[in-house]
């Protein structure tokens, strides 16, 4: 058994258990449909799509509990400080977000700072961890492609439709590309 | 015998069996973990692996408590300081005794050449 591997896996744990995040991928991917016109479902108010969003949102939620314990039960449960669990990484990034957001409403640049942040956040993971995580310089490239439509004259609302997508499907590759690396190092267990 | 080769022998067994060096250096990658991580972990059966926490625990390297999670029974495991700080040392054993063989190589094949 590889040794960085064994510690890596332990560390992050509970960022690996990556089916959690299939369900909010599908919300984003069934939002994304939508805008585009692609679901049979009639149009709806913009108040009426926002429900039916944050609805879906709290569903994903609810399931990536059940999806948890569905880990604890086949994999076990390992307990990290508060300064290694992933409330840190998360925090930095949410404030990170919050900041770029700032920055943008000061300066108002042409390229998004908030997405430059994210698109920079995500191909640091992906450099700095190729070896194990290496499915997220895949999600960055999206996340890159996707920033850049802008530059391309894509209207307004194509954009939107792929910046649901791209989340969608970037949850999806994260979240299966992180369960199969935890797959591939930990043995399920018979109840 | 040559350097690298002493060493190699005088490595504490206790930590550097392969199956308890794996669940030693999980160990020491998080606060502590339950029985079902280490049995997904190594691989082992649960008898065996009961049979290496067993023997951690009586050198005091790691810390056995049982407790209950919604009825069910419960065994979490973590380092004790003193396990910490062997597991710490063992590896940079190991990788000081990795460096002294590339350098005990070179130097064969240098006297070789």
């Amino acid at each position: 058994m590889e040794v960085s591997r064994v510690r890596y896996v332990t560390r992050r744990y509970p960022q690996l258990q990556g089916l959690r995040l299939l369900p909010l991928g599908v919300v984003f991917l069934v939002s994304g449909s939508w805008r585009a016109g692609w679901l049979p479902v009639p149009a709806a108010s913009h108040a009426s799509a926002s429900a039916w969003f944050l609805g879906g949102l709290a569903v994903a939620v609810g399931l990536s509990f059940v999806i948890r314990s569905w880990y604890t039960k086949r994999y076990g449960l390992v307990s990290h400080g508060m300064l290694h669990s992933g409330v840190v990484p998360l925090t930095a990034m949410l404030i990170g977000v919050l900041l770029a957001t700032w920055l943008q409403d000061q300066w108002r640049w042409i390229y998004p700072v908030p997405t430059v942040f994210v698109g920079l956040a995500l191909l640091a993971i992906g450099v700095s961890h190729r070896t194990t995580r290496k499915h997220y310089l895949v999600i960055a490239a999206l996340w890159w492609s996707m920033a850049s439509l802008g530059m391309f004259g894509v209207s307004a609302a194509t954009q939107d439709v792929a910046f649901d997508m791209t989340i969608g499907v970037a949850l999806i590759i994260g979240g299966l590309g992180d369960h199969w690396l935890l797959r591939d190092t930990l043995q399920p267990v018979s109840a | 015998m040559p350097a690298p080769f002493e060493e190699l022998a005088n490595l504490d067994r206790l930590i550097h069996e392969p199956a308890r060096l794996a669940i030693l250096t999980a160990l020491a990658a998080c606060k502590s973990a339950d029985f079902t991580y280490l049995l997904s972990l190594t691989g082992l059966t649960n008898g065996n692996l009961s049979q290496h926490l067993a023997k951690l625990e009586n050198g005091g390297l790691v810390l056995i408590e049982k407790t209950f999670a919604r009825k069910m029974p419960r065994t979490v495991v973590r380092l004790s300081p003193d396990g910490r700080r062997s597991v710490d040392q063992h590896w940079r054993r190991l990788e000081q005794m990795r460096r002294s063989a590339l350098r005990w190589r070179a130097q064969a094949r240098a006297e070789e050449g």
